[in-house]
This record gives structure tokens, sequence and C-alpha cells, in this order.
């Protein structure tokens, strides 16, 4: 069964969207077939991927409210497929409080699917409510993206907490895969010395190379592709290439 | 936050995370997932065949609520 991997942090602003989305097309540049599944209301991913969230016929929240199949909602952008969002998706918080096993709602939504791709990227909200927790009970392993200032300790020691709930609650075998350093400042002390932090005090594998600082970051989803078609020279994009093939690596059996 | 403020977030986020009388937590031995039930709805999903095998750690034959398929579960009763 192809693996699931939830792109987490409930720090907003840390680089979840942009990292799933490169992640994404870089593992699918590398002959993968992808599904990138966008699990925020504010449809970040879907734009970004190209799509207009507003005129789409149909979005992951009717999916996740049985009122329509993961097959028909899945839509073809760039090199990978994607479930899109729209901001409808906000009512499916609601929707679901009051359903039994509310927890995997997207775990049984995509498991007519994940035959059909090689690898399930899960672009998380940056938020702590039933939507993340489902993005983290569906998946196998969760990615961390980590902005590296002092306030990211704070996030992933949050986000590690709420996925020991998870592993207590809902998926006893989901697994960390490590974290993302994103807009990294080589030219600063500081980035380095929390990425260290990090790794020393929660036991965390810090992925290299990090990704830097770039504007062509800023300016990609602008143009609905990837840094790896808006610059694919640039240092970001061999860095999302060379992070796609770790990943892979430690998502092999 | 407090104890009581927790236990309130938590039950917001995991049907699994706080006991209410009435219901139990049930683990599918295909998925992995947990999830609470009522008592009723238990009863439900064992419908039209179930087992009851009490030598396995995954006693009971249901339609599990995480995966919606027919597996084996423990039913944790207490929990």
């Amino acid at each position: 069964m192809s693996p699931v991997v939830a792109v987490a942090n409930q720090k907003g602003g840390v680089g979840k969207t942009t990292t799933t989305h490169s992640l994404g097309e870089a593992m699918a540049e590398q002959g993968r077939r992808v599904l990138l599944v966008d699990l925020d209301p504010q449809a970040c991913l879907s734009y970004a991927a190209g799509l207009d969230p507003e005129s789409l016929p149909a979005s992951l929240h009717d999916v996740l409210i049985g009122r329509d199949s993961a097959h028909n909602v899945v839509v073809t952008a760039g090199r990978c497929s994607i479930l899109p969002a729209s901001i409808d998706l906000a009512g499916s918080e609601i929707a679901l409080a009051t359903k039994v096993g509310r927890e995997h709602a997207l775990g049984r939504a995509l498991a007519d699917i994940r035959a059909e791709f090689d690898i399930v990227l899960i672009d998380c909200p940056p938020s702590l409510g039933i939507l993340t927790i489902n993005g983290l009970t569906a998946a196998d392993a969760v990615v961390i993206p980590l902005q590296c200032e002092t306030l990211s300790h704070r996030g992933v020691g949050q986000l590690l907490e709420t996925i020991a709930d998870v592993r207590a609650y809902a998926k006893p075998d989901l697994a960390v895969l490590g974290a993302i350093p994103t807009m990294f400042d080589s030219r600063s002390r500081h980035p380095r010395e929390i990425a260290a932090d990090v790794a020393a005090r929660y036991g965390l594998r810090v992925f290299e190379p990090a990704v830097p600082r770039s504007i062509r970051f800023a300016e990609a989803p602008a143009s609905g592709a990837s840094i790896l078609d808006h610059a694919p020279k640039s240092r970001g994009a061999e860095a999302y290439r060379e992070l796609a093939r770790q990943i892979t690596e430690a998502l092999a059996p | 936050m407090t104890g009581g403020g927790r236990a309130d977030g938590k039950r917001a986020l995991f049907s699994a995370a706080v006991r209410t009388p009435g219901t139990l937590v049930v683990e599918c031995e295909r998925c992995r997932g947990r999830a609470r039930i009522s008592y009723t709805e238990f009863v439900k999903r064992s419908l039209p065949v179930t087992a009851w095998l009490p030598w396995r750690h995954h006693t009971r034959y249901l339609r599990c609520p995480a995966c919606e398929h027919r597996a084996f579960v423990a039913a944790e009763w207490f929990r």
C-alpha cells in the first residue's frame, strides 16, 4: 500500500504548503505517481497548483461528508494529482463533529484511491482541529516543516504532543520522519543553532539540506507552478529534489 | 490549560479520548484505528453476522467504525 505522509505543524507560516507542493512535484519528477491532499480550508495548495478553488465543482469537503467519492474529485495539476480544498472545508469540522469514527474520515476516503498512487502527501491546516487530526490519523508518517526561529520550538513541542495523542487514541503506529528546516538563512548562526537544538531536544531527525529563504518561493504560486518549474535550477528546487529522495528512502519498506 | 479544559479539548478532537457512559473503544485488527462507539452502535455494527473468539486479542467480528470494513476488533469496555 502506498505510504501517506502528513506535512504538519500547528504553527502557521512555516512553509507547509510550499513543502507539500514542492516535495510532491519533486517526487513526481523522479517518476512517482503523487497525490496531494489539500486539507486546509484556505485552499492555498490548490491555488498554488494552479486551480481556482472558487470554481471547483467539488472539493475534499464533499468527500469527507460522503457526498462524493475521492475518485470523482481528484484533478490533475502539474505532474501531480490533487484532492483540492475550498472554503467549504471549514464546514467539514462541524459536519464531522458528531460522526462515529470522525478522526478516520480522511483515512476512509483515501483508502479508495491510495492504491493508484506511489505516495500521498497531505497539507495539514495550521491549527489543531478535527481536520488536522484527520490528516494525522490518515497518515503513516509525519514530516514537520520547521522555520528556524525561537518560537518554532513551541510549535514542534505542541505538534509532538498532538502526535502522542493521535498514537494513544486513534493511530498507534504513526511515525515521525523528521523536520525540514525551511526559509533557512545560512548567513546567520541562529537558524543553525535552532535546528541543532530541535534535533537534540526532541530527538528528531533534521533533514539536510535546509530549504533556503528565497523570493522565488513567493513568486511561484502566482504562476500556478512549484519552485521546480518556476526556478528549476534554484537552490530551493535542488533542496526539495534531494529532500524528496531522502523521504522516499526513509519510507521504503 | 486546566485539567478540565484539556479533557474538553481532547474530547472534541478524539472520540476515544474521554470515557463517556454507555460507550466503549474498539481497535481494529485490520486498520489499527481506534474509535469510541455507543453500545447500540456496537450491536448495530455486529449485525447481521458476528463472531466472538475469546482466545484472540481482537475478539469480536464486526464492521469497524474507522475503516468501515468487517474485521476483528478489540473491544475495550472500561476505557
